[in-house]
């Protein structure tokens, strides 16, 4: 049995690698053009591994249940290299937490990929998409089957970089451009975190692998001990657009319906919950970061759903709902409800994931639905909510959010704007001291002679 | 006759040879045979290194023990091993080849392959030198020869005095090295015929001044003036800014290295350059939109990670240094190959702020992103490999150095991915010639590239293991 185990948790992670690698052989063909063997490529990876991780769960729910006793599966181990006393390995494992993760993430990606292959038929991009898909559910599956943090961190960038891709899909568009370029600074400021946090990590307490069980495993060493879970949650509110990094969330849905739906609706966001997740069911954690935590969950969840109200497109509002509900998770995990904030999480991913790809259809939806309830606005409108809160407090509010959503939708990053104009100014003083040194005048300064 | 001079022979002395048939082939130019020739010898030569390292490999104690017995004259020499010299001599060998694969898209050879094979058999030559007054000696002569064939270069160009500029800079800054080499070289040689006394000063100025003329031919802060503007200009070939290059790398492991390991590694101020000269680079490559200087900007980058390394990291820190170097010198091949292709296509005009080539080169689009998440060190490539390592040996120095190096990572990787979108995305760019497409042998070996970074990423322990023994040799001084 153990073997059936080990083969079945491989094909989790090797089908869509399998894919992976196909497809970059493909790229140097002419045969990418051909969706047929696109969209074969990608299923068949897809479905080893869907089939693959239901098998898996399905057998370690049975165990938990007949048993009582919650098994890790390993399913690679892989000595990447040693250096002095460093050595560097990365494994994938299977246990009762990153499973639903693994699952969700299967299925998620197998829903998205037979809604692409209509959505995007025909378009120029289509094996571009679907490469940048299979790159990111490989970045996903190392990060929910990492079996430590450096580990987990390689998925970590493989997910970000492939967001930043996606979002500027359609490559002609200036708008997608500026708004990948705004996901991905927050991306990489927030990756900062993981970085420094799991390099201290494999430096103190190396080769510490995940284990089971909803109590902390370990105790982290007393110089590390506020340092690493601060860095984690810095990381892992970029990823998950918490407050306040919240900006690049509606922005990233510029790219394809489908891509938003598997990264802000279904999996990319709640690579933060996971983190945070990981982080508390393995080290003791102080108590001041559970208070940051609640703290930046609750925040962002206000400022979610007051922004998710005054949003003029679906997808936006969609966006700002899903931080809202983030941020419920972060207090969930921040309170040790580890097994609320997982379900919150799988049942999270899998409606938003379904709202966003229906988006495209939603004003059908919507004329059908009023057809068939004859359905009266301004009834709706009257609703209670003037009922329980005062009427100008109401609109008080909604200015408010009208304001935050207009300063969130124009801004920009502050610290971008500071280093490009320190940027040019280093070059100028960079180009004068080069002709300087070279005793001939500067092209510039000769014109203005 | 030592294996050394054997070595030599054979190595350089075929670079040598395949310059003087130049000189001869020269007389009579043909622009498809030049290519041909070129792409022969090259290909001879890496033939040569690699059967080279093949038998040493199978006699490798007999011929290690004679290394040590030669070398041991030396002085302030990093002594290479035989298998890293060997190393050494592939991949200067493998670089060339991809240099000369490169080069014949573009439609007139500017720099003279004459002086190009010459220079590789210098080059050749300086991996292969162990002792330290012949490793100055034919240093410099490789410096002279590159300041000559910058300034040929640049009197071919007609761009509004900036190709005279940067080859002006260039020469000076290297001039500026030689100096320092000369004067070491002239102390040396009162030193041996007894006009003056060995004394712990005199010892200091030559330590120094060997640092100071390492530094600036590697380009580090702040004697970085030449780098960006240089490395800017593959518009004809990419040998010239590759063979720089090389030598600075040569320089920095052979003579910077063990020097500041061994007598300057308490040096605050050696840990302040670098750290300066990395944050430096990263904010100057912050604002930047043109195509053809990020290869310079990341190599600034990288040359003051090294240093740092070099300077802090202990006897490990110069195998940490190689793997950068070695990370460095193909991604940044890489990314002066994209250059070289697009400016054979667009003209040098043309590539400077040019937008919407992804879906007209998708593989030029593939290779630069993957040797910028080289240089950054993204998962999967040789430069994670390289930031694993950096990170690990910082936190058992300097834990706050994580911090600097993740941030000038961060910003670099933003930059270097902001510029690609500037340049692959966008509305499509209309120059000359848009229709050529890349050929078979351009995509080859951009995919050769590709394949060194992303294999010596997945399975890096040879690489690791080699470089590691090689960095272990410290010098005797």
């Amino acid at each position: 049995m153990g073997l059936i185990e080990e083969i079945l948790a491989a094909a989790i992670f090797f089908g869509p690698l399998g894919s992976l690698v196909v497809l970059s052989l493909i790229g140097f063909t002419p045969l990418k053009t051909n969706e047929k063997i696109v969209k074969r490529t990608v299923a068949i990876g897809q479905s080893i591994g869907f089939f693959g991780a239901m098998l898996i769960a399905f057998q370690m729910v049975r165990e938990f249940i007949v048993n009582g006793s919650e098994k890790i599966i390993g399913v690679l181990h892989y000595h990447l290299f040693s250096f002095s006393y460093h050595s560097v390995e990365v494994g994938l494992q299977l246990d009762l937490l990153n499973i639903w993760f693994v699952v969700m993430a299967i299925i998620l990606s197998n829903i998205v990929g037979v809604f692409s292959q209509h959505y995007l038929h025909r378009d120029p991009g289509f094996y571009r998409f679907f490469f940048l898909i299979v790159l990111f559910l490989v970045g996903v599956l190392v990060v929910f089957m990492g079996n430590t943090f450096q580990t987990l961190f390689m998925g970590w960038e493989l997910v970000g970089i492939t967001s930043a891709l996606l979002i500027s899909f359609f490559t002609i568009r200036r708008e997608t451009i500026d708004n990948a370029l705004h996901a991905f600074w927050a991306y990489r400021v927030s990756d900062i975190g993981l970085l420094c946090g799991a390099a201290l990590l494999a430096g103190h307490v190396p080769s510490q692998t995940f284990g089971v069980g909803i109590v902390p495993q370990y105790q982290l060493p007393p110089e590390l001990f506020y340092l690493v879970p601060f860095l984690f949650l810095f990381s892992a509110m970029g990823k998950s657009a918490q407050f306040p990094y919240s900006s690049w969330l509606p922005r990233a849905m510029e790219g394809p319906t489908s891509s938003s739906a598997i990264f802000y609706g279904g999996l990319s966001i709640h690579a933060g919950v996971y983190l945070l997740l990981r982080l508390r069911l393995q080290y003791e954690v102080p108590t001041s970061m559970l208070i940051a935590t609640a703290f930046v969950g609750g925040i962002s969840c206000v400022y979610g759903v007051l922004l998710s109200q005054v949003q003029s497109d679906v997808k936006s509002a969609l966006a700002y709902a899903s931080l809202s509900q983030v941020g419920i998770m972060f207090i969930e995990i921040s309170l040790g409800w580890y097994y609320i904030a997982t379900i919150h999480c799988l049942g999270h991913a899998f409606l938003r994931t379904y709202q966003i790809l229906k988006c495209s259809s939603i004003i059908d939806q919507f004329v059908a639905f009023e057809d068939a309830h004859q359905f009266d606005l301004d009834r709706a409108k009257a609703g209670v909510l003037p009922l329980l809160i005062p009427p100008r407090l109401i609109s008080r509010v909604f200015s408010l959010s009208f304001d935050l959503a207009l300063r969130a939708a124009s801004g920009r990053s502050l610290l971008v704007s500071y280093l490009d104009r320190l940027s040019y100014k280093l070059q100028e003083n960079e180009d004068r001291w080069l002709y300087f040194v070279a005793g001939l005048p500067r092209p510039q300064d000769k014109k203005e002679g | 006759m030592s294996e050394h001079f054997l070595n030599l022979v054979l190595v350089s002395g075929f670079f040598l040879f395949a310059a003087l048939l130049e000189c001869v082939r020269e007389r009579s130019p043909s622009h498809r045979c030049s290519r041909m020739f070129a792409v022969a010898i090259a290909m001879v030569g890496l033939v040569i290194s690699i059967l080279q390292s093949v038998g040493v490999r199978i006699e490798a104690g007999e011929l290690a023990l004679g290394g040590h017995v030669v070398a041991q004259g030396s002085r302030y020499i990093h002594k290479l091993t035989f298998e890293g010299k060997y190393l050494c001599s592939v991949i200067s060998s493998l670089l060339f080849l991809c240099g000369v694969l490169f080069a014949p898209a573009i439609p007139l050879v500017r720099v003279r392959m004459s002086r190009v094979f010459l220079m590789q058999a210098l080059l050749l030559a300086l991996i292969e030198v162990q002792k330290v007054t012949s490793f100055l000696l034919v240093g410099s002569l490789l410096i002279l020869l590159c300041i000559g064939a910058a300034r040929h270069h640049a009197r071919s160009l007609n761009d509004d005095n900036r190709g005279e500029m940067r080859a002006r800079t260039f020469g000076r800054y290297q001039w500026l090295a030689l100096s320092a080499i000369f004067i070491s070289l002239g102390l040396r040689a009162l030193e041996a015929t007894n006009v003056i006394q060995t004394t712990d000063v005199l010892h200091q100025v030559d330590l120094m001044l060997l640092c100071f003329a390492s530094a600036v031919v590697v380009g580090l802060f702040p004697f970085h003036g030449w780098v960006v503007s240089f490395l800017g200009t593959p518009r004809s070939t990419i040998f010239l800014p590759m063979i720089t290059i090389e030598t600075g790398m040569l320089f920095f492991f052979r003579v910077y290295a063990p020097i500041v390991s061994l007598h300057f590694a308490e040096s605050t101020l050696l840990l302040i350059l670098p750290v300066a000269g990395l944050l430096y680079a990263a904010v100057l490559f912050f604002g930047e939109r043109r195509l053809k200087r990020i290869p310079g900007y990341l190599y600034l980058s990288h040359v003051s990670l090294m240093a740092l390394c070099a300077d802090d990291f202990g006897p490990l820190g110069i195998t940490t240094s190689l793997l950068n170097g070695v990370n460095v010198l193909i991604a940044i091949l890489g990314l002066l190959g994209v250059c070289a292709l697009l400016t054979a296509r667009f003209g040098v005009r043309g590539v400077l702020t040019p937008s919407g080539l992804g879906t007209r080169f998708p593989e030029l689009a593939v290779c630069y992103l993957v040797c910028v998440l080289s240089l950054v060190g993204f998962p999967g490539t040789l430069g994670f490999i390289q930031e694993e390592i950096m990170l690990g040996e910082g936190l058992e120095h300097h834990a706050l150095l994580i911090g600097v190096i993740a941030l000038a990572l961060t910003l670099n990787g933003f930059s270097g991915f902001r510029l690609f979108a500037r340049i692959f995305y966008g509305q499509p760019f209309e120059g000359r010639d848009t229709e050529i497409g890349l050929s078979l042998r351009e995509r080859g070996v951009l995919l050769l590239i590709l394949a060194l970074i992303i294999a010596n990423g997945v399975a890096p322990s040879f690489l690791v293991n080699t470089l590691t023994s090689l960095g272990r040799q410290m010098p005797t001084m």
